[in-house]
């Protein structure tokens, strides 16, 4: 499935907010095409594999009018032996001044049958403009893991303690009522993620 | 999308075909030659539709391909000695001038004892391990840029440095051109490092300006276990030159790797290096300066292969972009299943001066085992309004004050340099480049 | 019926045997303290009681209430009453304190066949509970651990003690990294906490926080063993003579 924002109008401003688990193939690239002046466009996604699943997703931010400003925050979850790659297009064209974009983009490993895949495009062809990219990809830490335990939480409780706290920036972008439909469906998308 | 136009050979491509074909027969690596040959004929030059070359379309870039140089004449030998570079670093230099070695430009005299120097055909004559490893250390996967290099294979210099030897002074392969009718040039480098055996090579490619020669240079590496190997590179080909290199590397257990690449020349240029991790435990560190001005278009792309687990790597590049130039970041990191506890960052910073420059960044992950720790950045970006204003409040000209900003920029990548001699040379250089840059 | 029993453990953790046959009685309302060098073993006993992954028990027993401790998983340990203050208190980014506590005391009661505790009764209790240790609501909201003071973490850990009813405490170095009026805000969470039929088991490096937790057994430890055991007495010898003739004792 692909979306598509225009932002054509000045100031004006668009926001993805997508929480994917996933049916067995999925792609998701939503974009933004930040054409009016001053306009802005922002990216927030939860990715989450479990199984044999492969999830792609991924979001474009085209800069094209002056002083747009874009913001990408990525959280990828792959558990089990499946898949979770992020793909995301950043671009200022010639004459998009003053262009901002800002991509945070994270993957947490649980099992070590699973992958995670990161391949930003960056592109800036205006000395005005700032990118800032950066990507981490790690381990769902034990010792986290261990601390929750301690207090009483189950193997899965824990993982999806945890898993939420890795989601929070994204969660916060949801309304409330989506955000606890959010955390429900992480919970059941890991279950049976932990031996 | 119009069938014919896909298979349809450029001029280049068949020129490439016609010049390769007609060499010279070099028996021990005549296979190798004629399989990387067909390969090219098959495949031709990539286009931007080829995923790793999407920013740097060699099939536009490269629209004929000069004559192969024909070698040094005593005019060539006599320009090649006037063009000094890095002459102050105290190392054993050997030169290739229009891709021919050329023994008075180079210093084959009271060699260390662990190390070998020969030039490539004196070494296929005499030991078959030779032909193996330049068959051994490849991509992995189609290159045009290795594949040209291979099909063409006659002329280069392996270096082998034995079993615990430690090869303190530096070993400076240069590839020089000269005159000025356009030529086309190749060059290929082997250095194998023993077992706890270490060493410091640095390449160093420049050119006549205002000539559209070609050039393609591949160096290949191979570390047996706890070698230690500094790799530093300086590319100062002339304004015209398209420039193709390449650097492969496999590294044994324990074994640590170091590389700096300098690039201020040609008007365009690739760099690739495919870098395997053959050993648990090994660590390597990849850096460079790019500095570009006028209309240049410089490519740096990387894969860094984690097979085996415990591995460290760390890339750093730092980009400066003048004019309209345009800057090119691909980097890989992949982390294969086995390949647990590794640990790798990368980071490619890069600094837009020109109204009209562009940075292209690509910076991947592609992981498959769990217990590692991962991470790559990507900044682009113009000089800081705020420190340049703070340094203009303090009196320093707007020149000083960029050059100050842009110094400490690319510093950072030169400093990984671990020798003192060459890191100063290398910043000596870098620091030229910005004495000529001019201020808008 | 003992409370705690731990008879003739054995430990390692990497191949190397950190645990080598330690023996350890607490019956309900005693307070212990284990002193001892360090990487004499103390944090391992911790988390061999509380159930580490990577924490390989060889030999030996332990038992909360008569019932094999070793056989659970670390969250059944917590819900049976064990509770381990963290030496070094692990940081959970994203969680908000008060989602975690929520979230624990749920889970334990739960375990325990208890009712959920109300939203209402829940945040009274935090609130009281917070206030005798000086934590402050904004705290509670700040992801667990992250960004906190030294201070910060022991009292968050005290808090969520007190939350949990445990039966049987375990205070790995709580008193590391205090200021003296920290130290008493902690001192005095425990003493609040002291009942019969609730256990303690106080590791420290140094006598003072045991001027403020007044404990009725003191062991010293050293190379995986219990070398000796006295009264308060004791921590004031150590405290005078270091631990320097315990280095070889064992
Ligand atoms: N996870 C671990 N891996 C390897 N060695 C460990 C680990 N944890 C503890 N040790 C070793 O076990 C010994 C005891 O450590 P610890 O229980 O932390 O001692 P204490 O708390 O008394 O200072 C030390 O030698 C320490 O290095
Ligand atoms: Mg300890």
């Amino acid at each position: 499935m692909t979306k598509r924002g225009d932002c054509r109008g000045n100031g004006s401003k668009i926001s993805w907010t997508q929480v994917e688990t996933g049916s067995a193939i999925t792609w998701k690239y939503p974009s933004c095409i930040l054409r009016g002046d001053n306009s802005q466009g922002e990216f927030y996604s939860i990715a989450i594999s479990n199984g044999y699943q492969q999830v792609d997703s991924g979001t474009k931010m085209i800069h094209l009018g002056k002083n747009t400003s874009s913001r990408i925050i990525s959280k990828g979850i792959a558990a089990g032996v499946s898949q979770n790659t992020y793909r995301g297009q950043v671009s200022a064209h010639r004459k998009a001044t003053n262009a901002r974009n800002f991509t945070n983009c994270d993957s947490l490993l649980i099992g070590d049958k699973c992958g995670a895949h990161t391949t930003p495009y960056i592109e800036a062809k205006n000395s005005s403009a700032v990118f800032e990219h950066e990507a981490t990809t790690s381990k769902i830490s034990d010792d986290m893991l261990f601390y929750c335990r301690q207090r009483g939480l189950d193997a899965e409780e824990a993982v999806a303690l945890v898993v939420n706290g890795f989601v929070k920036d994204v969660l916060q972008h949801l309304p409330m009522e989506f955000a606890v439909e959010a955390q429900k469906l992480i919970a059941i998308s890991l279950e049976g993620s932990v031996g | 999308m119009n069938a014919e136009v896909k298979i349809m050979r450029t001029a280049a491509e068949m020129a490439y075909t016609d010049a390769l074909s007609a060499l010279p027969a070099n028996e021990p690596v005549r296979a190798l030659r004629e399989k990387a040959l067909r390969l090219f004929t098959e495949k031709g030059l990539p286009h931007r539709r080829v995923e790793e070359w999407k920013y740097t379309d060699l099939r536009a870039l490269i629209r004929e391909m000069p004559p192969l140089a024909r070698g040094a004449d005593k005019a060539a030998i006599a320009e090649a000695k006037k063009s000094a570079v890095l002459a102050k670093i105290g190392a054993r230099e050997i030169t290739f001038v229009n891709g021919a070695f050329v023994a008075e430009l180079s210093d084959l005299e009271a060699i260390e004892k662990g190390l070998s120097i020969r030039t490539l055909g004196d070494a296929l004559k005499r030991s078959a391990d030779v032909a193996a490893l330049l068959a051994k250390i490849n991509p992995n996967k189609y290159d045009a840029v290795f594949a040209l290099n291979t099909a063409a294979l006659n002329e280069g210099v392996v270096i082998e440095v034995a079993p615990g030897a430690q090869i303190a002074k530096p070993i400076h392969i240069r590839h020089v051109v000269t005159g000025t009718a356009p030529v086309s040039v190749f060059g290929r480098a082997l250095v194998t490092v023993g077992t706890k055996a270490q060493a410091t090579i640095v390449q160093s490619h420049t050119g006549p300006d205002a000539v559209a020669y070609q050039t393609n240079t591949v160096l290949q590496l191979s570390l047996a276990d706890d070698a230690e190997l500094d790799i530093v590179r300086v590319q100062a080909e002339g304004d015209k030159a398209i420039h193709l290199s390449m650097m492969i590397g496999a590294i044994g257990e324990e074994s640590r790797f170091r590389s700096f690449a300098l690039t201020t020349g040609a008007a365009v240029s690739r760099h690739t290096v495919p870098f395997a991790y053959a050993g648990k435990d090994a660590r390597a560190l990849i850096a460079g300066a790019t500095l570009l001005r006028g209309k240049q278009h410089a490519d740096v792309t990387l894969e860094v292969d984690h097979a085996l687990p415990g591995g460290e790597s760390r890339e750093l590049f730092k980009t400066v972009l003048d004019d309209e130039t345009r800057g090119v970041f691909q980097g890989l990191i992949i982390v294969r299943p086995d390949a647990q506890k590794t640990d790798g960052r990368m980071m490619s910073a890069s600094l837009l001066l020109g109204e009209n420059a562009e940075m292209d960044n690509k910076p991947e992950l592609e992981i498959f085992a769990d217990d590692v720790q991962c991470a790559h950045g990507a900044t682009t970006g113009a000089l800081d309004d705020d420190l340049m204003f703070y340094l203009r409040a303090r009196g320093i000209p707007k020149k000083e004050a960029e050059s100050l900003l842009i110094q400490s920029f690319f510093g950072e990548a030169i400093e990984t340099i671990q020798n003192e001699k060459i890191q100063e040379s290398v910043m000596a250089r870098a620091a030229k480049w910005l004495g000529e840059r001019s201020v808008k | 019926m003992a409370l705690l029993e731990v008879k003739d453990l054995h430990a390692r953790v990497e191949e190397k045997e950190i645990l080598r046959g330690l023996n350890l009685t607490i019956n309900p309302g005693e307070v212990h303290a284990i002193m001892g060098p360090n990487g004499s073993g103390k944090s391992t006993l911790s988390y061999v009681l509380a159930g580490k992954d990577d924490y390989e028990v060889t030999g030996g027993s332990a038992t909360l209430e008569g019932e094999d401790l070793l056989e659970l998983e670390p969250d059944e340990r917590a819900a049976k009453g064990l509770f381990l203050a963290f030496q070094y208190p692990i940081e959970i980014p994203g969680v908000a304190s008060m989602t975690f506590l929520r979230t624990a005391v749920n889970a334990v009661r739960k375990k325990r066949g208890e009712e959920e505790l109300s939203t209402p009764d829940f945040l009274r209790l935090v609130r009281e509970k917070a206030k005798e240790l000086s934590i402050n609501q904004d705290m509670l909201k700040r992801p667990v651990n992250v960004g906190f003071s030294g201070g910060e973490k022991k009292r968050n850990e005290i808090l969520q003690m007190a939350m949990l009813e445990p039966k049987m405490c375990v205070l790995d170095e709580t008193d590391s990294g205090l200021d003296i009026d920290a130290l008493k805000i902690v001192a005095d969470g425990v003493n609040r906490l002291r009942a019969k039929n609730r256990g303690f088991l106080v590791i420290t490096h140094y006598q003072r926080l045991l001027d403020h937790i007044v404990p009725d057994v003191v062991h010293v430890m050293a190379k995986g063993r219990i070398v000796r055991t006295g009264g308060p007495e004791l921590a004031h010898e150590l405290e005078a003579k270091g631990y320097a003739g315990y280095e070889n004792a064992a």
